[in-house]
This record gives C-alpha cells, sequence and structure tokens, in this order.
C-alpha cells in the first residue's frame, strides 16, 4: 500500500535536513514511539513503537535502516517490525526541495505493507490509519523543526 | 417387503442427543493432566527464515515444552500426497506437500513454525508473543499468470517454475467441428469459491497410554482410517494400536478430509514425547488461513454452436490455484475439466488445465470440489448463445440434453477415480420441465416481468442444469449385528460431521431387519470399532457405506431367516420380520423377537455347527464400478435495487435426481445446506488477497456468509432415476445444493437489470462489484 | 485468540472509577457493553493492564428528560435506544436507526456511551449525535465537563476523552416542530458494518421552505462526515427534486472522502451517498410537511 504526501516547512533546507536525520529528533514525532537507538550512525536504528488509534494499538519492535542518503536532497530507509502475529514492511522515500531561503518543501512516499493478523483483522483501517500516522508524524516534524524545539525527552 | 422406513420422511435420530449438548465433540474432550498446544505462525506469505529464538518462551511459568522444525528430527517430513496423478498421457505433476512446521522458508500466511505446549491455551499463546523469528520477506506469488511468468519468483525452487499440474484431456476434435459453427463464443471466465467455514473448526485431542504402547486421537477428520493409518507409519507404530475417534463434528465439506494437517501430525508426535495428552483447537483466526480453501480459476473457453443452439464443441484452457502445497493432487481441477462437460451432448471437448502454486493457503476440495468452476463456464456460454441466437434460455439447454437411451454416456476422460467419465443414468428434460412447470416460467417470462418492467421494477428469472459425479470407491464397509436386547448395532468405517447418517444408515437396516429406526445404533468414525474404509466425501456417504450396511443387513436377514426356520420348524418363505420379531405369517401368536434369536445364535451349551458363525452379525463390503451422476436443476427470481444494487430472492426451487431417496427430510436439508453455501459463494463470500499474500478479511466480520435472511425458502423436488451402479439405486446429494448457484445468479440478475446490457463473467459478485460490471459495460 | 493477560476490577460507583482511571490512565480501559472492546482483547491488538467493568455502578443508564432535552446515560444499552417510548417521541431520529446498529443480541450488550467512545467511523451512533447536536458530560476524578459532539469526534477511533476521563452522560435537545427525519444505509447484510449511510433533518418554515438541514454520513471519512455546504444549499428554499439532487451530488462528491474497503470501491460509496441522499432528504421532507400547520 503506496500512501505519500507533502510539507510544506518554514525553515532552510539544511535545517529540516538535520532535523529528518537525526534518529532522536525524528523519534520524538514518531506517533507512539517508546523507544530508539543507534546501531550504527547515520545507518541503522532499532526501536519499539506503539502503531495504532484509539485503543487499537500493536506493539512493532523492529529496525530502521537508510539506504540511500543523498544529502541534503533525498533518503530512503527501510524499515521491518513484528509484532504478536504481525509483521509490518516499510520503505519510505523523502525529497526535500528548497522553496526559498526560509522554507523546504518535503515530498514523501511510504509503501506499507502489513502482514499476519493485523492485515486480515484491521483491512478497512489500514488505509486511512496509516495516512493519517504519517500526516501526524510530518505536521509534527513541521512544528518542531519551524519552532526549534528540541526533544522534550518525554 | 415393506416400505416403512426406506424413502421415509423420518426425523433424525441423533438430533435429541445433539439438541440437548449430549453429542461429544473433540473439544469436549479433557483429559487429566492435558497440555494446551499453540501455534506460532507466519505472517508473511513468503519469507525465509534467518533463525529463530524460542529461549525466552520456554521460561515463561507454565511453558512445557516447544518446537521447531530442527526439533522434529526425522519426524520432519512433508505429508503424503493424497490423490495420485490420474493415468492422463502428457501429464505434468510436480510434487509438493505440505511440511509440519516450515523450515528454511514460509510459503502462505499462516504456515506454522514453532509449536507451544504449556499448562493452558491462554498461556501457550503469551508464549508466542516471547518467540523472534528472524524473516527475511520474499516476494509473494498471488496472480495466476503473473506466477506463470518467466520472471516470476519461484516459491519451490527445486521445481523450476510456479506449475503444479499440466493436464489436457480431449475428446473428439474440436478444431474440426469448429468449421461448422454459425456462431462462436468466446470469454474469460473467473470463478473463485470460498472457504468452507464449518461452524467448527480443526480440533484434535491425543493421548498416549505407554504402558500399553497405544495412542487415542480424537480428529475432527472426514477420514478416520485414513488418518489412523497415516499416523501409525509416522509413528512407528503398529495400526492396531492407534485409535483414531472422529466424534460429532460441526460440519466438514471436505477441508477436513484426511489432510494429514501440520497440527494432525504433529500433536499425537507431541503427546507421545511429552507423555501427556496434548489437545488443540483451532481458533477462527487460524481457520481462515491454516484450514485449506476451494479459490479460484481463470478459464479462457471457447464453444462453437449450430444454428439451432446445439453445441458443437468447446474448448477450454484454465488455470487452476492450488495454493503453496497440493497435498490432494488434482481433484478439484479434474472435477472443474470433467463437469463443464454438464448434462449435454458435447462430442468435440479440448480442455486443458495448468495448477498453480502461489504463495496462499492450500488449495483441496470443499463441497461442489471445483465442479462449480465448470458448470459455471459452460451455463455462462449456453445464456450467451442463447442470446445471440435468440432462442429461450431453457430451451438451449433442452436440446442439448443427453437422452435418457444415450445411458450409458461415455465421455471418453478420466474423472476424479481415474475410472472413465461415464454418467450411468439420468433422464434430464423431466427435471427441466418439472422445475419450468414449478417456477412458473412462461407465464413469469411472458406476463409478470412485463408488467414488473413497466413498473420499473427489476425482477430477473434463472435456470441452470448440472450434473455431479458422486458415490465413488474404493470402497466402504459395515458390519450388522443384533443385540441380546434386540436392539441392532450398525458400525462403519466413514465419519459424521451432519449428514444425518445415525438416520438414513438406520433406515437401510430397517428396511431388512424389520426393526424401527429407532432400535438401531449407528456408530461411525471410530477406527477401533469399525478397521477398513476410505471416509466421507464426495458425496459418497449414502452410495457407498449405504449399500455396504445393505449388503451386510441382507446377510443378517439371511441368517435371523434361517436360524427362525430350524426354531419354527417353518419354511423361511413363510415367516416375516417386522417390530422387531419373527412371525410365522397366518399365526400371528408364533413370534420370536431379534433379540431372543441373537441368544440362540449364541448358546451357553450345546455347539455350533461347523461352518456356521456364533450370533446373527455379519461384516460387507461395497465397491462400485465407477460413480454414480447425479444431475438437477436450479431455478430462482430475484429482484434487484439498481440504486444500491442490493438482492432480494424472491423463490427459489431446486429439481433434482440423486437416484433412490432413503430419507427425502435429509435430502431436503443437504439440499438447503448446499444452496445457502451456494448463496454465499455467488454474492456474498470472497478471500480477499492483497498483492503480498495477505488475507484480508480474516474474520467473520468480514468474510460474509449468507445469515437465514438472505437464504430464501428453497422449494424441492425429485426426480428419480436408479443407478445400475449399485443396489440400493442411490446417487449422492451432499453438493448438489452448492454446485450451479453462481451461473443461476449471473443469468437471473442479467435478466433483472434488462436495461443495461452488460455480461457477468466471474464469481463472487456484491453489490459494489455489480455496480462496477454494469457501469464498465456502459450502464 | 485468547487476550493477554490483565486485571480486572468492579467498582461500585463512579467515584471508584474515576479514581481507578486516574491511577492508571492510558493503560486501564473501561469495560461497557464490550462488543468491541472484547473481540479486540481477544485478538490481542488492545492489550490494556486493567479492565475497569462499570456494570455495576448505579444511575448510568437513564432515560429522562431536563431542561428541554432528553438525557441518556452512557450505559444505556443500544436495545434500549430501539426501544424506549421517550427516545421515540423526543429523537425519532435515534430510534429510526438504533435497529441498524449490528444485530439485537449486539444491541442488548451494546452501549451508547461505549459506542461513542469507541469512535468507529463506519458506527452509527457517533453520526446520530452529531446530526442530533448533542452534548457529551465527561467526568474525572477533579470534575466534568460538558462536550459538544462535533470537537468530541477527533478522528478514527479517536475523541476529545483525556484518558482519566469518563463519559458519563449524553444531551439530545427535542426535536424541533416541524422537522423530519430519516436514517437510510446500505449495508451488505443486516447488521453489518454499512458500506454508506446517512442521517438527514430538516426542518421547515411556515412556508414550506427548509429552514434548516443536516445531513450527516457514516463510513465516509475519518468520522462521522457533516455535510455542511449540501445543507446550506437547502437553506431557505423549498426542497425541489432538483434542489435534492444538487444536494446529493454535492455531498457525494465532495464533501464526504470514503477510502473503499475489501466489499466496496470508493466510487461504489460515493454512488451509494447520492442515492441515500435523495432517499433521506425526500422522507425527512415529507415528515416535516406532516408536522406543518
Amino acid at each position: 500500500m503506496l500512501i505519500k504526501g507533502s510539507v510544506m516547512i518554514h525553515a532552510p533546507q539544511k535545517k529540516v535536513w538535520d532535523f529528518l536525520t537525526d534518529p532522536d529528533q525524528i523519534g520524538q514525532c514518531v506517533p507512539g514511539m517508546e523507544k530508539i537507538e543507534t546501531i550504527e550512525p547515520m545507518k541503522k536504528f532499532r526501536g519499539i513503537v506503539l502503531v495504532g488509534l484509539g485503543s487499537v494499538k500493536a506493539r512493532f519492535s523492529g529496525d530502521v535502516e537508510i539506504v540511500e542518503l543523498d544529502e541534503p536532497v533525498r533518503a530512503k530507509l527501510k524499515a521491518h517490525g513484528t509484532a504478536t502475529g504481525s509483521a509490518a514492511d516499510v520503505v519510505s522515500e523523502m525529497r526535500l526541495s528548497r522553496e526559498d531561503d526560509h522554507a523546504t518543501r518535503v515530498d514523501w512516499t511510504a509503501d506499507i505493507n502489513v502482514s499476519g493478523q493485523l492485515a486480515s483483522l484491521a483491512s478497512r483501517l489500514m488505509a486511512p490509519v496509516t495516512q493519517k500516522l504519517a500526516n501526524i508524524f510530518y505536521d509534527e516534524v513541521r512544528k518542531r523543526v519551524e519552532t526549534g524545539d528540541r526533544p522534550s525527552g518525554k | 417387503m415393506t416400505t416403512r422406513y426406506f424413502g421415509e420422511r423420518i426425523k433424525r435420530n441423533e438430533d435429541p442427543r445433539l439438541l440437548t449438548g449430549q453429542g461429544l465433540y473433540v473439544d469436549d474432550v479433557d483429559l487429566p493432566d492435558m497440555l494446551h498446544a499453540a501455534f506460532l505462525r507466519s505472517p508473511y506469505a513468503h519469507a525465509r527464515i534467518n533463525g529463530i529464538d524460542a529461549s525466552q518462551a520456554l521460561k515463561r511459568e507454565g511453558v512445557v515444552a516447544v518446537y521447531t522444525a530442527s526439533d522434529l528430527g526425522d519426524y520432519w517430513q512433508p505429508g503424503p500426497l493424497l490423490v495420485s496423478p490420474p493415468p492422463v498421457e502428457g501429464i505434468v505433476f510436480n510434487e509438493k506437500t505440505q511440511v509440519p512446521l516450515a523450515k528454511d522458508k514460509v510459503k502462505f500466511a499462516g504456515e506454522p513454525i514453532v509449536m507451544v505446549l504449556a499448562e493452558s491455551r491462554y498461556i501457550a499463546e503469551d508464549a508466542l508473543a516471547d518467540i523472534q523469528v528472524g524473516y527475511e520477506p520474499l516476494a509473494s506469488v498471488v496472480d495466476l499468470e503473473l506466477a506463470l511468468a518467466s520472471d516470476s519468483i519461484v516459491i519451490h525452487e527445486e521445481i523450476g517454475s510456479n506449475v503444479a499440474a499440466h493436464v489436457v484431456q480431449t475428446k473428439g476434435d474440436y478444431e474440426s467441428a469448429k468449421k461448422d459453427a454459425v456462431y462462436v463464443i468466446k470469454r474469460r471466465f473467473s470463478y473463485e469459491h470460498g472457504c468452507a467455514a464449518a461452524i467448527e473448526n480443526r480440533g484434535i485431542v491425543a493421548q498416549w497410554d505407554r504402558r500399553a504402547g497405544r495412542l487415542t486421537v480424537w480428529d475432527t477428520t472426514q477420514a478416520p482410517v485414513f488418518i489412523r493409518n497415516g499416523l501409525a507409519g509416522m509413528l512407528g507404530l503398529s495400526e492396531r494400536n492407534v485409535r483414531v475417534i472422529a466424534p460429532f463434528i460441526g460440519g466438514g465439506f471436505g477441508p477436513k478430509i484426511m489432510m494429514f494437517y501440520q497440527e494432525e501430525v504433529l500433536v499425537p508426535w507431541a503427546a507421545m514425547k511429552l507423555n501427556r495428552p496434548v489437545k488443540w483447537i483451532e481458533d477462527r483466526a487460524e481457520n481462515f488461513v491454516a484450514t485449506t480453501h476451494e479459490r479460484g480459476q481463470i478459464h479462457e473457453a471457447e464453444a462453437a454452436f449450430d444454428k439451432d443452439g446445439r453445441i458443437l464443441g468447446v474448448h477450454d484452457v484454465f488455470l487452476h490455484d492450488t495454493g503453496a502445497y497440493a497435498p490432494y493432487g488434482l481433484t478439484v481441477p479434474l472435477n472443474a475439466q470433467c463437469t463443464l462437460l454438464g448434462p449435454y451432448e458435447i462430442t468435440n471437448y479440448y480442455s486443458q488445465f495448468t495448477a498453480v502454486f502461489t504463495n496462499k493457503t492450500i488449495v483441496t476440495p470443499y463441497r461442489g470440489a471445483g465442479r462449480q468452476h465448470g458448470v459455471f463456464v459452460i451455463e455462462r456460454m449456453l445464456d450467451l448463445a442463447a442470446k445471440e441466437l435468440n432462442i429461450d434460455r431453457a430451451e438451449i439447454r433442452r436440446r442439448n440434453f443427453i437422452q435418457p437411451d444415450q445411458f450409458p454416456y461415455n465421455n471418453e476422460i478420466i474423472y476424479q477415480d481415474f475410472a472413465p467419465l461415464v454418467y450411468d443414468s439420468g433422464n434430464y428434460e423431466p427435471l427441466l420441465d418439472e422445475a419450468l412447470e414449478r417456477i412458473g416460467y412462461h407465464k413469469f417470462v411472458n406476463e409478470t416481468q412485463p408488467k414488473l418492467r413497466a413498473e420499473g421494477k427489476h425482477v430477473g428469472i434463472g435456470v441452470v442444469a448440472y450434473v455431479e459425479g458422486t458415490g465413488i470407491g474404493p470402497y466402504e464397509g459395515a458390519k450388522v449385528q443384533v443385540m441380546g436386547s434386540g436392539r441392532v448395532s450398525v458400525v462403519t468405517g466413514v465419519g459424521t460431521q451432519g449428514q444425518g447418517h445415525f438416520t438414513s444408515y438406520a433406515q437401510i437396516v430397517a428396511e431388512q431387519l424389520g426393526v424401527s429406526v429407532d432400535q438401531i445404533d449407528v456408530v461411525t468414525g471410530d477406527t477401533d470399532q469399525f478397521y477398513w474404509g476410505a471416509g466421507t466425501f464426495a458425496s459418497r456417504g449414502a452410495v457407498v457405506a449405504g449399500n455396504a450396511i445393505n449388503e451386510a443387513a441382507k446377510v443378517v436377514r439371511r441368517k435371523i431367516l434361517k436360524l427362525a426356520s430350524e426354531h419354527f420348524n417353518a419354511p423361511e418363505e413363510e415367516l416375516e420380520l417386522a417390530d422387531g420379531l419373527v412371525k410365522v405369517q397366518d399365526l400371528p401368536r408364533l413370534s420370536i423377537s431379534l433379540g431372543e434369536l441373537a441368544n440362540m445364535a449364541n448358546p451357553m451349551r450345546g455347539a455350533v455347527k461347523p461352518g456356521a458363525e456364533p450370533g446373527l452379525e455379519a461384516t460387507e463390503y461395497f465397491g462400485p464400478e465407477r460413480g454414480a451422476t447425479a444431475s438437477g436443476i436450479h431455478a430462482m427470481i430475484l429482484e434487484v435495487n439498481p440504486d444500491t444494487m442490493q438482492i432480494k430472492i424472491q423463490k427459489y426451487l431446486v429439481v433434482h435426481d440423486c437416484g433412490k431417496v432413503i430419507n427425502p427430510l435429509i435430502l431436503d436439508g443437504q439440499i438447503h445446506g448446499g444452496v445457502a453455501q451456494g448463496i454465499g459463494n455467488a454474492f456474498y463470500e470472497r478471500l480477499a488477497y492483497d498483492e503480498n499474500g495477505q488475507l484480508l478479511n480474516g474474520t467473520f466480520m468480514d468474510y460474509h456468509l449468507p445469515t437465514s435472511l438472505d437464504v430464501p425458502r428453497i422449494e424441492t423436488a425429485h426426480g428419480e432415476t436408479l443407478s445400475p451402479l449399485n443396489p440400493l439405486g442411490v446417487k449422492g446429494a451432499g453438493e448438489a445444493g452448492a454446485i450451479p448457484v453462481g451461473p443461476l445468479f449471473a443469468q437471473a440478475l442479467e435478466d433483472a437489470l434488462y436495461d443495461v446490457d452488460f455480461e457477468i463473467l466471474e464469481i463472487p459478485l456484491n453489490s459494489s462489484r455489480l455496480w462496477e460490471i454494469t457501469r464498465a459495460n456502459g450502464g | 485468540m485468547k487476550p493477554a493477560p490483565f486485571d480486572y476490577r468492579v467498582p461500585d460507583s463512579i467515584e471508584q472509577a474515576l479514581a481507578l482511571m486516574r491511577e492508571h490512565g492510558d493503560e486501564a480501559k473501561i469495560l461497557a457493553g464490550g462488543q468491541s472492546l472484547v473481540p479486540a482483547m481477544n485478538f490481542r491488538i488492545v492489550q490494556p493492564s486493567l479492565l475497569v467493568d462499570i456494570n455495576r455502578i448505579p444511575g448510568l443508564d437513564h432515560v429522562r428528560e431536563e431542561g428541554g432535552a432528553l438525557r441518556l446515560g452512557a450505559m444505556t444499552r443500544e436495545r434500549q435506544l430501539e426501544l424506549d417510548p421517550q427516545v421515540a417521541e423526543r429523537a425519532p431520529l435515534l430510534a429510526e436507526a438504533a435497529p441498524f446498529i449490528a444485530h439485537p443480541q449486539i444491541r442488548n450488550r451494546g452501549t451508547l456511551g461505549g459506542s461513542l467512545v469507541n469512535a468507529d467511523p463506519a458506527a452509527e451512533l457517533p453520526v446520530l449525535m452529531l446530526a442530533l447536536e448533542a452534548r457529551l458530560k465527561a467526568r474525572n476524578a477533579a470534575g466534568e465537563r460538558w462536550v459538544a459532539s462535533e470537537a468530541f469526534f477527533a478522528g478514527m477511533f479517536t475523541t476529545a476523552l483525556a484518558p482519566d476521563e469518563i463519559l458519563v452522560e449524553i444531551e439530545i435537545p427535542f426535536m424541533p416542530p416541524r422537522t423530519g427525519w430519516s436514517f437510510v444505509e446500505v449495508a451488505p447484510r443486516a447488521g453489518d458494518y454499512a458500506l454508506m449511510g446517512v442521517a438527514a433533518l430538516v426542518t421547515l418554515d411556515g412556508s414550506g421552505a427548509c429552514r434548516r438541514a443536516k445531513l450527516v454520513y457514516l463510513n465516509a471519512g475519518d468520522g462521522p462526515v457533516d455535510a455542511k455546504e449540501a445543507a446550506r444549499l437547502l437553506d431557505g428554499e423549498k426542497l425541489t427534486n432538483g434542489l435534492i439532487v444538487a444536494a446529493a451530488e454535492l455531498a457525494g462528491e465532495k464533501e464526504i472522502t470514503p477510502y473503499g474497503n475489501v466489499h466496496t470501491s470508493p466510487e461504489f460509496q460515493r454512488h451509494l451517498a447520492k442515492a441515500l441522499t435523495k432517499k433521506a432528504l425526500n422522507q425527512a421532507k415529507q415528515r416535516a410537511e406532516v408536522n406543518l400547520p
């Protein structure tokens, strides 16, 4: 399932890039992120994320790997996680383009494949929920980059 | 002989027990010290396994054992091939059967990888979450045509392609017959069947008695004898030391035939290894992915007609989805190939199929077992030809029927039982006439429908025909015995899953012995009670086991008459059997009960004469030369709301010929249940897979079975051409209701939505799909 | 299909329940009718560490009139919405729509509050609350607050409730005079989640023109979808066939965002939305006309 979107962030491209490639920063933006650790800097990370909406949630643990990095315009990552009876695989790509000195456009795609019990059970929710979670993520990224918030460590 | 039992609408013997909760089902078996199994199943349809870490699961309190493929040692073997490839020239057959636990690679979502045994099912399921499996996801083979493309990923690498089998069968010469055609029709049809969704899922309990060296297995199988033999072989036990009990089972429908499912071979193994009873009950989420499906075929079909609508020949090339493994051989595609011919005289036939491995749940027969797919193709082509040639739909069928004097009718190809496809008997026109009369076809088409259309209503009628090959061999056996109490015991090897065997079998014996049906105790599905047999499938219970029971009862009858004749010193011709007594004609006070006779046949003193056997007992076997062909017509009137594409079935009729009817009440029930499943197949049920081989609707919330509101009252009527292949003259009826419902829907829907030009070339439908089809064709 | 381990508490009073929620917050779940929660727990897609069963707390299932409005306890069973004469009189839309909620067995257990808190976009009750402009009362250990339905539903399976809050009561204004109502939906089978559904309310003025209309859709977006543009189109106008068709087109094409699912394409959902809107508006209009002086 391919979802995509774009977000305009009112910040210079370098600042957006630095933010989006900092696991601690983006970890704060991922809805339900419980833990993220760096296995190999700028390459491989491991985390636990509680994915879902309302009370319907699944706790996935898995790895994220940055597979392509073309500073400061493009990053491609692969994520693979498993939860009880289910698995999720994501290939996501972000493209940054300079709108002007103070604005950067982020176009993103995410190819999400959910397997196992969640796929069987929640197919009617999959597209809207993932789209919504992605929107929450990029909205949070935008807010934090624009206001320059440091991770609150919550 | 009186006819008080055979052929009567007798209420089912077993129902009081079932309705008051007295029936034993597998999950009712509760043994001291019993362990519970749960299985970790692959979420992926296709992935390599790079390691399994189950150490955390073993540490969980209450977990007793955790097994992966590597723990199974030599016991890890692919399951048996249940049906070997048919003797067809030039056949390609690549044997692949399921393994107990996936080892290096998983091939469908739901395939078991790890078995956990714990003190409760709760703990066992908790432990599944403790297990880490290193998956490396692979692209999945889902689409049948893409699966055969040269660049497709291959599921079974050692085969080198995704071809499971390739079979060509021909009769006459289609290409030359086509030259005489005035009309040739060519279409692409797709037909998908769903999952059986029996009310009871699978279940198995195994108990190992170490001192006696005996294994007892309660199993929801349709074929306990095969399971007994198979398990004995795998576990290195004597067949005499394995007892398989198939107790009451809440629906079989095919997927519970002797599959040697992964759980079915692992649970007894674990019980022996741990020396504790083990239970595994499949839950519904597992059932959707782990119990076999039937699913789909794509047919590229062509038919040639003369100007009168007579079929000159049919050419059909189709793909069959067999899933990740094919333990049941080619039964489903062979049924599709053969049943396409229907009740019609088709002298030229070319049929070719390719069975394709996909990363989906295994495909094996489910009620109808591929017959639906073939019937859909021929019935649709007749409808399209009728339209094109301006011939009435019923009439074009009538013109093509095989005539009564043509039986036995040889179709010259091989059927699923590997015998030539020869129809034993039939008379199709009277069935059609009766159906047209009962549904009011001519009045509806000529008067009612035009009136309704003028009122803006969209009401359509459909009439379709089909045959069903039933009652195939090899054989069944039965033991009939008169007890000292006068009750009669009947034991046979087949299992029972709701068919009413306890009554219909009793009726056969009652007829022979003059004992009322409620005095007869039928035992099925216990290998300690009857050693030999095949199982309940292919609409064969009444035909094969029924005739074995009849033969055994006849022998007991002879023994009764002989003994009573000696007792009364009266000739056998003057004796009659009635009310559990042997009476001397014209001397009403001279009678003896069967119980007393049974005791006399097993004396305490004196001697049994040389050559005689003690007791009033006989064991007989029956094996038909080949299957008996049942036939029928389904007709329906259906209304469609063109705004919402919701449907309402106004009338549903089945006129059916299954030879001699043992119990019309039970037969009606069989037909009703089949039609309900057919309606589900046509308009409600769909196994929705995504491109990664994920089943997207693995719950009853999203897999829509028709409910009592969606299934109308079903009217039935019966023709009767006796099968010459068995003494009772019976044919099977188990699958009749389910087979032609798809094309019936298609025809009636096209008729109802008369103001839109469209063709239905696929099943299943639903409101959304129907709307899209009508729109795509300019609606 | 066995749930993960959890603790289970059955408080006797709302105060005790609120104290438990204050203590456990996100990790606790309220058990009301359990018709969505329990299956979700069996599938382990919901794994609360604590289940707070509020079925034995008295005073949460009332149906009464107060200050020109109908007050319904959050634990009112869906079956009661279907059968209660007060509901039928004061909120006939609710009574008419209740039989469409799942099956009778589910309605016997399922609660009004449970369905609202679950906020399933395919559910009927959130749509009805939005159409009826209900207010919802939330309580926590510190106090209570009223939330308008429009603010309560915050998207798919998401509400304005804080983790320590319990929905306790729903207030529905009496249906105004000269108002007609209609609820229609199309489901694959009776009792299934509908492919599409709409609740319509139409209030006419003395001349028979539309004073106010409301159209709210289920399974048409992230939550109940209020088609405000389509409703505005009808404001002050006579409800001619042409106008009804125009409103149906506007709502079906522009205001709803159906996602489709294994049973339907989004296009068919839009088609249904238009067909159902026409049917619902016509029925609501006819009913409103009956109330005209």
